[in-house]
């Protein structure tokens, strides 16, 4: 069995500790032999930090591997895990680090002059192709992304992506900080997933710090995590409905979004609960005079999207279709738990002192489009190395795949399904 | 509650009024994201959906810069959006209104300083109207643009009147 060849793989390598996880050092070719090893669904992120590139696989738990750069590069994962190919170009524009062997070796965020800089989209393939460019400035509420699509009769043949209009440079913006002042950068990388974030990267300095939370907060989380991913759910789902000509019950379950908002800034003082946590645990106490107002709101959202499973409303979304009843699901499920966590949450303190300590760590949070995982490196209690990793670069991957076949109203759907905001993987 | 001391409907009613003896139709906007994490889009999408909002007194997000009124900016501002946002104001006929929502458009907010981003949608572009918040909820984007509308009346009030105007 793979676990078996990988254990032993693993078991050669020498470890660095790092809050959270191991951090197996690998040579080259065992960085490339586990890369076979390994579900590529579990290929969770990579980053370039310390002179070396770290992979992230995860499945139950995380999997950290670092190989030495040699002169700048490393051997490329994205011939064996098609999703490090996004990745992989943002570690060329972010910190030079070359992927040798890449499948792709194109900018992903950077824009400029010359010949390997954008704009440079592909030559269309065949006669008859021709290509169609959309943004930075485009749908009615806009995103900062440029799509080039190749057409030839009516259907995508092939599309790219160019990145990078968002960019703020988060990661960068974290250095020399305390993992608390920081928190709120982490917290902005990405708006529908800000407890997502900022949990990740509470729990990587937590982590590395030997940081226990305490209970009230470590269940409070749980259930601001939930309420999270059912709004961001919903707003994915209204998106699709939207693009697939159902206004209507876009409608309704876009104002269970809005309703749950409304309930949850009276709970944790926010809509979208910015800067609610922070490394060590909570900012802010649950409101429970809030809990009605948050159960009548989420049975709103469950009786709206029980409806995405009409065979109308299905197969309006087409392409989306299997996509949208996951999210549905995952509403009725998350939702139904998150009052009574809520009430069930131990009384006590909310937060704990962070130690200012010299260590790394790796921490983990759920978000409507999967894991997000940071790694943070301190120093003396201040962050001498961060990286954050979202699924979007790896979503952005698949949707370029996904979309080949589609049209252009087909592709739309599709697209408002799988919501991947640029600011996600620009940083 | 009373419809009529509904806040958003009062609101509502209010900007689209203006907006009719501004313009003399109905309110276009055009949004621009100049580098935003995306928050501000949730709310403004939670403004459109807002019952007895701007969809019902036919206010409307728009994605033709030639039919918009109002230029709504979120983010930052970065390097990389700039050229945009300067086209799509390029792009609007007079009288046209640039408003910048959320403590990123006001100057950058938290991310103000950092290499890629020019600090606020005023250093690209003149604004016309700030409305803070990290996001602004849909109310406070609602009352923002009621209250410039208002204002931009009241002194096309004050032109009309002044006798040497
Ligand atoms: S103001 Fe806040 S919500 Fe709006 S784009 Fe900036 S960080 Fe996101």
């Amino acid at each position: 069995m793979n676990d078996a060849e990988i254990a032993a793989l693993l078991a050669g390598a020498p470890v660095e500790p790092c809050g959270g996880a191991a951090l197996h050092l690998l040579t080259a070719a065992d960085w490339l032999r586990l890369a076979r090893l390994v579900d590529p669904a579990d290929f969770a992120g990579l980053f370039v930090a310390d002179g070396r590139a770290h992979a992230l696989y995860f499945r139950a738990a995380p999997l950290l591997v670092a190989v030495t750069l040699e002169g700048g590069a490393y051997p490329a994962l994205s011939p064996v895990i098609p999703d490090a190919g996004w990745c992989e170009r943002l570690a060329v524009d972010r910190e030079g680090a070359v992927a040798t062997g890449a499948a792709d070796t194109r900018p992903a965020i950077r824009h400029g002059e010359g010949d390997s800089a954008w704009p440079r989209f592909d030559a269309p393939a065949g006669e008859g192709a021709f290509q169609v460019g959309q943004g930075p400035v485009a749908g009615l509420i806009a995103r900062p992304v440029h799509r080039r699509f190749t057409i030839e009769a009516g259907r995508i043949v092939r599309l790219e992506h160019r990145h990078g209009y968002a960019c703020r440079d988060i990661a960068s913006l974290l250095h020399g900080k305390s993992p608390r002042a920081a928190a709120r950068f982490a917290a902005r990388l990405v708006g529908d997933a800000v407890v997502a974030h900022a949990l990740a990267f509470a729990r990587a300095a937590e982590a590395a710090g030997g940081c226990d939370v305490p209970p009230r907060a470590a269940a409070l989380r749980a259930a601001m995590l939930d309420i999270e991913r059912v709004t961001a759910h919903l707003l994915a789902l209204a998106a699709a409905l939207d693009a697939a000509g159902r206004p209507g019950l876009a409608t309704s379950l876009g104002r269970a979004r809005d309703d749950i908002a409304a309930a949850v800034a009276v709970l944790f003082g926010h809509r979208l609960m910015m800067d609610a946590v922070t490394p060590g645990g909570l900012e802010v106490d649950a409101r429970p005079e809030a809990l009605p107002a948050l159960a009548a709101a989420l049975a709103e959202a469950a009786a709206s999207v029980r409806r995405v499973g009409e065979f109308r409303v299905r197969r309006a979304l087409g392409p989306a279709a299997a996509l949208a009843r996951d999210r549905a699901r995952a509403v009725l499920a998350r939702g139904a738990a998150i009052v009574p966590a809520i009430e069930a949450a131990p009384p006590g303190e909310i937060v704990a002192a962070l130690p200012p300590v010299s260590a790394a760590g790796l921490g983990s949070a759920g978000s409507s489009r999967g894991m997000v995982h940071h790694w943070v490196k301190l120093h003396d209690g201040q962050i001498a190395a961060a990286a954050l990793m979202d699924p979007a670069p790896r979503l952005a991957g698949r949707l370029e795949v996904a979309a080949a076949g589609l049209d252009i109203e087909g592709f739309g759907v599709l697209e408002a399904c799988y919501a991947v905001p640029p600011g996600a993987i620009d940083g | 509650m009373d419809d009529a001391d509904d806040p958003v409907r009062v609101l509502s009613t209010r900007l689209a009024a203006t907006g009719q003896a501004l313009l003399g139709r109905s309110l276009a906007v055009r949004h621009v994201d100049a580098g935003s994490c995306g928050g501000c889009e949730i709310e403004i999408g939670a403004c459109r959906r807002l019952r007895g909002g701007m969809a019902a007194q036919g206010i409307a997000l728009v994605d033709d810069i030639r039919a918009a009124d109002i230029l709504l900016v979120t983010g930052v501002a970065t390097r990389n959006l700039a050229e945009a946002v300067r086209k799509s104001l390029a792009g609007m006929a007079p009288p046209r209104f640039v408003v910048a929502a959320g403590d990123c458009a006001l100057d950058g907010g938290v991310f103000k300083g950092a290499p890629p981003v020019l600090g606020g949608v005023q250093a690209v572009i003149p604004v016309d109207l700030l409305i803070a918040g990290c996001p602004p909820s849909p109310r406070q984007i609602l009352a923002g643009l009621a209250a410039l509308l208002e204002a931009n009346a009241r002194e096309a009030r004050v032109r009309r009147t002044e006798p040497n105007a």
